[in-house]
């Protein structure tokens, strides 16, 4: 599962009055609801009903959705929903790999011009391109494969949503309620 | 000093003497989102006035308060690596909301330290929603609107400079045929390039990335503009200028958006792309393909090449770890030798229109300088290979090409004697333009 980060207050820094009043806005603000995970900590849902959208993921650079999740919902969105959640982590997983993989071979071709030279100097941007031709070369199958992939899934998506989108409007989407 | 701001002096001295290694956080109910409040920070570094900002409640209950010194981005890498000299004391702190906010009945002690209970990254977070009144601004995002502004400039261009009968209401509706088509075409792009835009740093803060709309909420912006912008074209000019826009937008959507990661060839149907508008403005004048709408074409085509040869090179790095098979990646060298080749034919180009008797002999010798320029810079990129040659030609692509449209208009020459009308408007238009 997707590394979400969730906030937590450790009521423990509270002072009393505090934490009553955050537990107060979270027992009856509209669209808030909130669950002890454990005992010390609590975690404010998130506000107003809707997917929340984080900071891009350090490596992946992929920005990561905390789903939510209405009490009706229908079939449909359920598969959307899900969908979703497994396209994002697709992504997440290719360019956190990827990315990490970039890395590493940079660093190693660093050290081992280095090695070459004799000296620890920076390399200049033109000792840089042959790595960068390298890495771009090795990786062609990887990205058009990706692509080809990701299109299909993208475009699977969208198609979900229309289709939510058309059964919403005609009063067909089936409620679990 | 007021209570607010005693209460955030109080606060401050509990976790005194503070690292300001990241923004310090602080809440307290007497915060109102709009609560302006105005705090000084001393520090042997920033010795300047800190900004202070009330965070909107987007996860809170309580709307939190940062410091950060200014001048310093939030998450700056080089900011968490400060030493020990960072060391900073909160000096002054003053509430400049008009009248003291209320306290929260029921709570009788608002005054609780929250300082530091969040991180930067957790207010990071906001809910994916459709905001109305910034939906005019997200749609220009989506269209690229300074690239879309470009295109249409150019089809103006290619309309002022055919042959025929000027009318305003044409060039109206071609440009606003034009200018929804490529609306359409860069909606397109975004949807298709989500995670790839998300990797770079020139397209990291795309409207779709951040989810400022929703995937099937562009596709239908785009189908729409599309379709509204080829009838204007089809209905409102003539059927081969929207025939021309329907194959851009193909071209650009299905061909060179996926080629970007599979063939160096992308730059030259790239280019194709971006030297259609002007024709379309021709075609929209004349109804009909010829020499004067193919030089224009051809202008336009090689300053493609020293202009994004020239902006690739800076971001080889990037383009290398998300995939794109640029020139200046995979072949370097070729990369510079192009954009020099292309730089040299806009001059030939330039030089051969009178020739062509599309323009009058003035064009061949007021271009000279313009060109030459582009050129010798082309020839320094080509030269030094560095990132300074090639920002110095990236630039100046961005004067050169509207400099060069202006010289071309102002020495349009009128050859269409078929249509005596026709002529005698264009003649019209051209002594006020020599006037």
């Amino acid at each position: 599962m997707y590394r979400l980060r969730q906030i937590s207050i450790k009521t423990a820094n509270l002072n009393p009055s505090c934490s009553a009043l955050l537990k107060r806005a979270a027992a009856t603000g509209p669209n808030s609801s909130s669950k002890h995970a454990d005992g010390s900590s609590f975690v404010i849902q998130a506000v107003g009903e809707k997917d929340m959208v984080g900071p891009p993921d350090k490596v992946s650079n992929i920005r990561p959705i905390r789903f939510h999740i209405p009490a009706n919902e229908s079939p449909v969105e359920k598969e959307y929903r899900l969908t979703r959640q497994e396209v994002l982590q697709w992504n997440q997983d290719f360019w956190s790999n990827h990315n990490t993989k970039f890395l590493k071979e940079r660093n190693e071709f660093i050290e081992n011009e280095q090695r070459k030279k004799c000296n620890n100097d920076p390399l200049s941007a033109d000792e840089m391109s042959v790595f960068y031709k390298q890495f771009l070369d090795n990786n062609w199958q990887v990205h058009v494969k990706y692509n080809a992939e990701w299109y299909k899934k993208n475009i699977g998506l969208m198609l979900q949503s229309f289709k939510i989108l058309v059964l919403k409007s005609f009063g067909r989407l089936n409620r679990s309620s | 000093m007021s209570t607010i701001a005693a209460l955030l002096a109080r606060q401050w001295s509990s976790c005194h003497p503070k690292l300001l290694r990241q923004p310090v956080y602080f809440s307290n109910s007497h915060l109102r989102p709009n609560s302006k409040v105005a705090a000084k920070v001393k520090s042997p570094i920033f010795s300047e006035e800190a900004a202070v900002v009330v965070v909107p409640p987007r996860e809170r209950d309580v709307p939190a308060l940062f410091i950060k010194p200014r001048g310093h981005l939030l998450l700056q890498p080089k900011f968490s690596t400060s030493d020990i000299r960072d060391h900073a004391k909160l000096i002054a702190a003053v509430l400049k909301t008009p009248q003291e906010p209320e306290p929260i009945p029921g709570i009788p002690n608002p005054d609780v330290n929250l300082s530091d209970s969040v991180t930067p990254r957790d207010l990071e977070w906001s809910p994916v929603k459709l905001d109305l009144r910034a939906l005019p601004q997200q749609y220009m995002r989506l269209s690229k609107i300074r690239l879309t502004s470009l295109v249409v400039i150019t089809t103006v261009s290619g309309y002022i400079f055919a042959p025929a009968a000027f009318d305003p209401t044409t060039l109206v509706l071609v440009s606003v045929g034009t200018g929804l088509t490529s609306c359409a075409a860069n909606s397109i792009n975004q949807f298709l390039e989500v995670p790839f835009d998300a990797q770079m740093a020139r397209t990291k803060s795309r409207v779709l990335v951040l989810q400022g709309l929703s995937p099937l909420h562009s596709v239908g912006f785009a189908l729409g503009a599309g379709a509204v912008g080829l009838s204007t074209l089809y209905f409102g000019v003539n059927g081969l200028t929207c025939t021309l826009g329907a194959a851009n937008l193909l071209l650009y959507t299905c061909v060179y958006t996926p080629m970007k990661r599979i063939s160096i060839l992308n730059t030259w149907i790239g280019s194709i792309v971006g030297a259609l508008p002007p024709v379309m403005g021709w075609t929209a004048c004349t109804g009909e393909l010829s020499i004067g709408a193919l030089l224009l074409a051809g202008l336009l085509y090689a300053w493609q090449f020293p202009h994004f040869n020239a902006l690739s090179w800076n971001l080889r790095p990037d383009y290398s770890r998300a995939g794109y098979r640029m020139m200046s990646v995979t072949h370097p060298a070729l990369c510079r030798r192009v954009a020099l080749r292309y730089s040299v034919a806009i001059m030939a180009m330039s030089c051969a229109a009178p020739l062509l008797n599309v323009t009058t002999w003035t064009f061949a010798v007021d271009s000279v300088p313009v060109n030459a320029y582009l050129v010798y810079l082309a020839w320094r990129f080509y030269k030094d290979s560095d990132s300074k040659s090639s920002r110095k030609l990236f630039r100046y692509s961005l004067i050169h090409l509207p400099a060069l449209l202006i010289l071309l208009l102002i020495s349009k020459k009128h050859s269409s004697g078929n249509n005596a009308a026709a002529s005698s408007v264009a003649g019209a238009v051209n002594a006020e333009q020599l006037s």
